[in-house]
């Protein structure tokens, strides 16, 4: 703790200069009597120089949440001798939005008192933010000499980005035997009841029918019918992000990437995710709540590097990129640069589902409504054109056309026939 | 808390008519009028938005004026016309404070109370010193100085008040290491000074 003045002793100190100026040159004494009050408040100040002896806490919780969750700051205070007004601030980053009560308090303690202050927080961007830290000033007698005061319990806290629901399953086209949502036309392990047959020779006892075998006087065994699952990658391009810091299409990609990953890895498939941009990062395809949590981080980091050097997706080993996956490419389109990368995994007979944000959407500045159908119209029409080859290969393109990039996912998957891809 | 800050403002606002009509009681000149209202204006665009230092301007232009008032109409000393406008003037600066935690904090109860009761203390503190003072200059005056020289006593008397007072705040002056949360420059609210 630390004493400091206050902008308000030079404001006194003028005020009482023109006041004894004033009285001089007038030869009067009410200037005086009037900038009295404030000399005997600077005197009072530093006569009275009490130090309160207190401790203060503060608590985040929780430290992983979504964007737009809430937070809540709990700040514990405990005095032990009697504390005058004392403020204190937690600073809050930009993106943050305190919902309920103040960041900033005031007040005062008696001997032995204990005292908690809370107020919850909302923060609308993914990232990982530093809270916790408060800042303190005590006020004794005056506002004067302030006693200042620092407390870094610095804290944590992850925000994933949101993740909505998507109202219908897309199940993928090539699926691998194992434990899952899809169910095989064949019989095999699973839990699926497909039917009862017959005994044959190697069959488990375990799976012996016992009332149709008694029914029967033969042995009967239940069938089930294969439990399959599915790679699901999601290709986020970082080569380019339109936008501000607050509103941008990576930030967008970002969240339907989360959508995806969750809804996925809900149907037991396996979920992988790979960063494409100046620098390359992955998430090998793996199952269950910690994959998801995975993924969260690796998106949580997911920024734009910009690079002139692209990387050859070829690089990508193959169990990040397994055979026949099907892969959500998150991406604005802007760089040609991924287009060879994407014919690249055409080529490779991949199941490829291309998500194109519209940077439209996120487009600084207040606009005419007519200025931004335009520009939109605009952005269809060359994305359109541009989007010929991959239609032609039987690529499913989505065009956002909501604040939801995924919206219109399920009818745009379900229509046409697929068809195979002839590199040009 | 909606209370609280009616209360606060319509307490602020009485403090900010008395301060100004303080000059209006002895003259009401043109010039005093005018002087009036733009300390009136200046406090009150203060206390709205938080601005210390046009509060402070406020001071300033009432303090001139009043003594403009005085010296226009040469009216006899009065140690409570002077006193009442500086428990005004610190008030005043005080509510403007109390004004400025209200917008931005979220007060606890009884901490307006404390403030309250420091003003009080101050205010009784006052009008001891006021009342010292008189005596003084009373028993100052009936000692039977000549013109020139009690033009030279007041020019001293004034600069070693303000040389004292002066030399009291260096010495008593902390600069600490440790900044204001506000002067770290961060965003957010930085009209608590």
């Amino acid at each position: 703790m630390q004493r400091r003045n206050a902008a308000l002793n030079y404001y006194y100190f003028i005020l009482l200069l023109l006041g004894v100026v004033l009285s001089t040159v007038s030869r009067r004494l009410e200037p005086v009597w009037v900038i009295l009050p404030l000399a005997i408040a600077l005197l009072y100040s530093r006569l009275t120089q009490t130090t309160p002896a207190f401790t203060v806490r503060c608590q985040v919780a929780p430290h992983r949440a979504f964007e737009g969750d809430l937070l809540t700051v709990t700040i514990s205070l405990k005095a032990t001798t009697a504390v005058p007004p004392l403020e204190l601030w937690h600073p809050l980053p930009p993106e943050a939005t305190c919902i309920e009560g103040s960041n900033r308090h005031l007040l005062t303690l008696r001997p032995g008192e204990e005292r908690t202050v809370q107020h919850t927080l909302t923060i609308a961007q993914r990232g990982q933010y530093t809270l916790g830290r408060l800042y303190g000033r005590v006020h004794p007698a005056t506002d004067l000499q302030p006693i200042l005061l620092e407390v870094p319990d610095e804290q944590v806290c992850s925000i994933y980005p949101r993740i909505a629901p998507l109202p219908r399953h897309l199940p993928p086209l090539h699926t691998y035997a194992s434990f899952g949502h899809y169910v095989s036309r064949h019989a095999g392990e699973g839990l699926e009841f497909a039917g009862i047959r017959p005994y044959n020779q190697g069959d488990r006892l375990r799976r012996v029918h016992w009332r149709t075998s008694l029914q029967r006087q033969q042995l009967y065994v239940t069938d089930y019918y294969c439990e399959r699952n599915a790679d699901v990658v999601l290709l986020l391009d970082t080569l380019v992000s339109i936008g501000t810091e607050r509103v941008n299409t990576l930030d967008v990609a970002v969240r339907a990437a989360a959508s995806l990953a969750a809804h996925y890895l809900y149907y037991k498939d396996r979920v992988g995710l790979v960063n494409y941009g100046g620098v390359c990062t992955w998430v090998p395809p793996a199952v269950g709540q910690l994959q998801l949590y995975r993924l969260l981080d690796a998106l949580l980091e997911t920024r734009t590097h910009f690079s002139y050097l692209s990387k050859d997706i070829t690089l990508i080993p193959p169990r990040v990129l397994p055979p026949g996956a099907l892969i959500f490419v998150l991406t604005t389109f802007l760089d040609p640069r991924l287009e060879t990368a994407l014919h690249d995994l055409l080529a490779r007979a991949f199941q490829l589902v291309l998500v194109v944000l519209s940077p439209v959407r996120v487009m600084p500045g207040k606009r005419h409504p007519r200025q931004i159908e335009a520009t939109a119209r605009l952005w269809h029409l060359e994305m359109e054109a541009r989007m010929q080859p991959f239609r032609r290969a039987g690529v499913p393109v989505l065009l956002q056309t909501s604040d939801d990039p995924l919206r219109d996912l399920y009818p745009m998957m379900t229509r046409g026939p697929r068809r195979t891809y002839v590199p040009a | 808390m909606q209370a609280r800050h009616l209360v606060m403002y319509c307490w602020f606002g009485l403090l900010t008519l008395l301060w100004v009509c303080q000059p209006l009681l002895v003259s009401s000149a043109r010039g005093i009028l005018v002087l009036a209202l733009l300390a009136g204006l200046c406090a009150l665009l203060g206390g709205i938005t938080g601005a210390q230092p046009l509060v402070i301007w406020s001071g300033g232009i009432g303090l001139f004026n009043l003594t403009m008032a005085l010296l226009l109409t040469s009216a006899p000393p009065s140690l409570w016309l002077g006193l009442s406008a500086g428990v005004t003037l610190l008030a005043l600066l005080d509510a403007q404070q109390s004004l400025t935690y209200l917008r931005h904090c979220q007060v606890a109860p009884g901490v307006l109370a404390t403030f309250s009761r420091t003003l009080l203390r101050l205010s009784g503190l006052s009008l001891a010193a006021g009342i010292g003072v008189g005596y003084l200059v009373v028993a100052l005056h009936s000692t039977r100085m000549d013109t020139q020289a009690a033009g030279y006593v007041t020019i001293l008397g004034a600069a070693i008040f303000v040389g004292f007072f002066a030399v009291f705040l260096l010495r008593t002056a902390r600069l600490a290491a440790l900044k204001t949360p506000d002067d770290w420059g961060e965003t957010g609210d930085s009209e608590i000074r």
